[in-house]
């Protein structure tokens, strides 16, 4: 997931700052700065309506923003035209020409350019080979399969060579597989051309692990940015942690005497050298906290009764009932079993593992 | 109100898009334009400069009132259209009830036989009519032989002539709503209804009648709306005592001269006409008279059978007697048109197809069919050009402006086509333009143009926005995106609003009775003339000729229809 792997032919750098579309007073986006290096791949993540899709069309030039900037390699596009600001856009619904052919479908931006015949043909050619549908040039868009459609429409946006790939939802129609395939495909695909991306999801997995920056969008505001490592390990408000994986959010209050507990099992005291203690409420990711049938060895400890279990495959998912609060840990799945439900369990974590949090709302 | 459509669409809307609202309020401006001085500036300017010329001008009205004349007229008007109304409403409720209780593809053959005579000239059908009603016609024949009657019954020249012709005419209008409607009856419905314990009669009662009700009620709006500017019918099938308002204002412009009367009686028609389309659209919107034209026929997916097994046996036999109705005329033309009668009785005694050779002997004919198709390919021309502009700027505005640009196109179809003629007329004339075949073009062109508006607008909107999107993503010019990816996808729309104007401008009479001269005429104009006063058999083999062309077109629209689903 590092950037370190550059192609030569590396993208431009697209500077997002302060900016905002209204539709009718409303903000559909409100003062979103970004700041996404050449060459990188950026996802973009949040709840449907949280103005992903306006973003996009902004920055591809299909929408006028109300207030802000853009900037493609420090130049400001806003007074470009779609076709001018040179980027590649892969629409969520493939949006492929229905009419054409796979090849002509891939042809017509290079057409649209002035190109010469013999030249479009190679690249055409060129590109089949690289999505992986050479000797499908000749059939129509309805005669492939999703994933082949999606490959196409990947395709058609790159072989222009554009600065900038902006990408909506696009593996939001595949099924599981087929995603986890043109996940790595366009990693791949990336790494090899090098084009700065711009890529929409609402899938929290595929945020992370495709990559470089994360931008967790709400409510048209941007909640966090940062590198999946780190809004995995430091997100920084209760929507962030709870949108991004799970999250079992504790408040801190703040004693008469002074000392800062967590209210849980009648308030744990935080020691005064732990940084996350200052914060209003932490977090902690169900992976952190160990659980088992038999006190642990940990700076907090806890116990109750198991009310819920799951299997996941690569782990279980415990809940466990702490004086009236569920509590879930996650158990990998190496062999050992999780007490069952009804049983007690102690769990554990150490004040390394909080996470401190802002709150303003979480999400589930 | 047009006026104020084209100020707004002139200035571009808010900004919504980067690329096209300029463009796309620009082509609006300018279609609003092309309507407002083509069609809307001369009904605007007859009015003006006939009615309201001097102090006499409000006393039209009150003649109109006072005048036992005018009141009759009114009267016959008003009396015929609700007539025709409820006779139409009443025969198209078996029939679509019918067509929803059937299997698919039974609808979708009852279907063609409601739209055979939509597509067949109005005059075609009425001289067929004539035909079979006359004294010795073949009606009267069956009635007398079958011992019903004695003397021959006059169904013709009085009040049963002219509702026969009528009903003919607008069923279509009706039945068509109506079926729509009966898909759209959710089935669960009344599935729950019966789970309830209502019996089956009940459910008809208390759940499908309510729910069709809408539709009912928009297809008689439509009949209504159309029936009062009802022209050529009450001429050709009435007798004096039929006379409605529409011949009242022919009479007074042609007859009298006294267009100061003509004005007036135009203006109420029109406000009339104006109000229960406003009210149309008020209450059922335009989408729904878009759908009930453009989607003809509608493809029959949910039909209520099995779930409405009741009097299916009563409706279908009315259903047949009224497709017997509505086809009889048009298929008996063709055993006519080779009957050697001269007064076209039946049987005759024996066939010939000198007809036929007196058409190809009298060169009237070949000049008239020429005409007819060079004012048809010009209207076809500039009525896809104008539509199409129409229907794509439309769909590229804001909202509140398309509904008003909407209006203003639709509205040609709605202004009963007396009113138009005798507007363009008065506007041609002192132009000195007046019996070209382009100034009947471009009324046809008016005529036409709402009905390509509509097919593409259909078309248009199952074009997913987002190839437009990326086609312009990807380098293409507004130009080359709708050359190489609308034009295809909007294509199928494009041909049958063409066929429509085709049928049109081909059939219409009223606009070339004004606006034509006897080297310019028209076929439609030369059959009118043949059978006004006495019914040429000729004409007849004309009708079975121009039948004949109507149903090539109505198939090829069905093919560009199935194209496009
Ligand atoms: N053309 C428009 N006119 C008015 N409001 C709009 C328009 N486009 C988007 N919106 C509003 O802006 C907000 C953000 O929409 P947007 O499509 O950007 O969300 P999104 O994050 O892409 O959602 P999804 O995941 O569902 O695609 C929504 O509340 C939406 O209703
Ligand atoms: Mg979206």
């Amino acid at each position: 997931m590092t950037a370190t792997s550059k192609p030569e032919s590396a993208g431009k750098r697209v500077q997002i700052s302060g900016l905002s579309k209204l539709y009718g007073g409303h903000p559909a986006v409100d003062r979103v700065s970004i700041d996404i290096a050449a060459g990188s791949f950026c996802t973009i993540l949040g709840a449907s309506g949280s103005g992903k899709t306006t973003l996009l069309k902004m920055v591809a030039g299909y929408e006028q923003p109300t207030e802000g900037r853009i900037e493609i390699d420090g130049r400001d596009v806003a007074s470009m035209r779609v076709a001018a600001r040179n980027i590649g856009m892969v629409f969520q619904n493939y949006a492929l020409f229905p009419h054409m052919t796979v090849a002509a479908n891939l042809a017509f931006p290079l057409e649209m350019r002035g190109l010469a015949k013999a030249d479009i043909v190679a690249r055409v050619t060129a590109m089949l080979e690289l999505i992986g549908l050479a000797g499908f040039g000749s059939r129509l868009p309805r005669e492939l399969s999703g994933g082949q459609q999606q490959r196409v429409a990947l395709g058609r946006a790159l072989i222009f060579e554009p600065d900038i790939l902006l990408m909506d939802e696009p593996l939001g129609a595949l099924d599981k597989n087929m995603r986890q395939a043109m996940q790595r495909e366009i990693r791949a695909i990336h790494r090899k051309v090098g084009v700065t991306v711009l890529y929409v999801t609402h899938d929290q997995d595929e945020a992370m692990n495709m990559a470089d920056l994360v931008v967790v969008m709400d409510k048209g505001r941007v909640a966090q940015t940062g590198s999946p490592l780190d809004i995995y390990n430091a997100p920084r408000t209760d929507f962030v942690a709870t949108f991004l994986g799970d999250c079992n959010l504790i408040d801190v209050e703040r004693g008469r005497d002074g000392v800062r507990r967590l209210a849980l099992a009648g308030g744990i005291a935080i020691p005064a050298g732990v940084k996350s203690g200052r914060a209003e409420m932490v977090g902690v990711r169900p992976e952190r906290i160990s659980v088992g049938a038999d006190p642990i060895q940990r700076d907090i400890v806890l116990s109750g009764t198991v009310v819920e279990t799951h299997f996941n495959g690569a782990d279980h998912d415990v809940v466990v009932d702490v004086d009236g609060r569920p509590v879930r840990a996650r158990l990998a799945n190496g062999g050992q079993l999780p007490p069952s439900i009804g049983n007690r369990a102690y769990l554990g974590c150490d004040f390394a593992d909080l996470i401190p949090l802002e709150a303003i709302g979480a999400t589930r | 109100m047009t006026v104020l459509a084209g100020d707004e669409a002139a200035r571009p809307p808010p900004s919504r898009l980067p690329l096209l609202p300029r463009g796309a309020g620009l082509a609006a401006g300018l279609v609003v334009l092309v309507f407002a001085v083509l069609f809307v500036w001369p009904i605007v300017r007859l009015i003006a400069t006939t009615v309201f010329v001097d102090a006499r001008g409000w006393t039209a009205f009150a003649t109109i009132v006072s005048s036992p004349m005018y009141r009759t007229a009114f009267t016959n008007t008003f009396f015929i259209s609700g007539l025709v109304t409820l006779i139409t409403l009443l025969a198209a409720y078996p029939i679509a009830y019918f067509m929803a209780t059937v299997q698919p593809r039974t609808a979708k053959l009852i279907a063609f036989v409601v739209l055979l005579p939509f597509w067949t000239s109005a005059l075609v059908r009425t001289t067929a009519w004539m035909v079979l009603l006359q004294r010795r016609g073949i009606v009267n024949s069956l009635l007398m032989n079958t011992g019903i009657t004695d003397a021959p019954i006059p169904l013709l020249y009085n009040l049963s002539g002219v509702i026969i012709g009528m009903v003919h005419v607008l069923l279509p209008f009706m039945v068509l709503p109506l079926y729509a409607t009966f898909l759209s009856v959710d089935q669960r419905l009344i599935a729950a209804a019966e789970g309830l314990g209502a019996p089956r009669f009940t459910v008809l009662r208390r759940i499908v009648l309510p729910l069709t009700a809408p539709g009912a009620a928009a297809g008689a709006l439509i009949v209504f709306m159309s029936a009062i500017g009802t022209f050529i019918t009450p001429v050709l099938m009435g007798g004096p005592r039929q006379m409605m308002i529409a011949q009242a204002i022919s009479y007074h412009m042609q007859k009298q001269l006294d267009w100061q009367m003509a004005g007036a009686l135009s203006l109420v028609l029109l406000a009339v006409t104006l109000v229960l389309f406003l009210v149309y659209r008020q209450v059922f919107g335009l989408d729904r008279l878009v759908a009930a034209d453009a989607g003809v026929a509608g493809d029959p997916d949910g039909p209520l059978r099995g779930v409405l097994g009741l009097g299916r046996l009563p409706a279908g036999i009315m259903a047949v007697a009224v497709g017997l109705f509505l086809i009889a005329p048009i298929a008996m033309v063709y055993p006519l048109s080779i009957s050697s009668s001269p007064f076209l009785q039946f049987p005759p005694a024996r066939w010939t197809f000198d007809w036929y050779a007196k058409l190809a002997d009298d060169p009237k004919w070949l000049r008239a069919a020429l005409s007819s198709l060079r004012v048809a390919a010009e209207a076809i021309a500039l009525s896809v050009i104008l539509g199409t502009a129409a229907a794509v700027a439309a769909s590229r505005i804001a909202p509140r402006l398309r509904a008003g640009m909407e209006v203003l196109i639709l509205l040609p179809m709605v202004v009963p086509t007396i009113i138009t003629a005798i507007a363009l007329y008065s506007q041609y004339a002192p132009l000195g333009i007046l019996g070209s075949p382009e100034s009947l073009a471009i009324g046809h062109t008016i005529l036409a143009a709402p009905f390509v508006f509509i097919t593409v607008s259909a078309s248009l909107k199952s074009f997913d926005r987002n190839l437009e999107l990326a086609a312009l993503g990807l380098g293409a010019s507004w130009s080359a995106m709708f050359r190489r990816i609308m034009l295809p996808a909007i294509l199928p729309g494009i041909l049958a609003g063409a066929v429509f104007a085709f049928i049109t401008s081909f059939d219409d009479v009223v606009l070339s009775i004004f606006l034509t001269n006897s080297a310019s005429r028209t076929l439609p104009r030369v059959i009118y003339e043949g059978i006004k006063d006495d019914t040429d058999p000729a004409v007849v083999a004309l009708a079975a000729i121009l039948i004949t062309i109507s149903f090539g077109a109505f198939l090829l629209s069905l093919l560009a229809r199935d194209r496009r689903a």
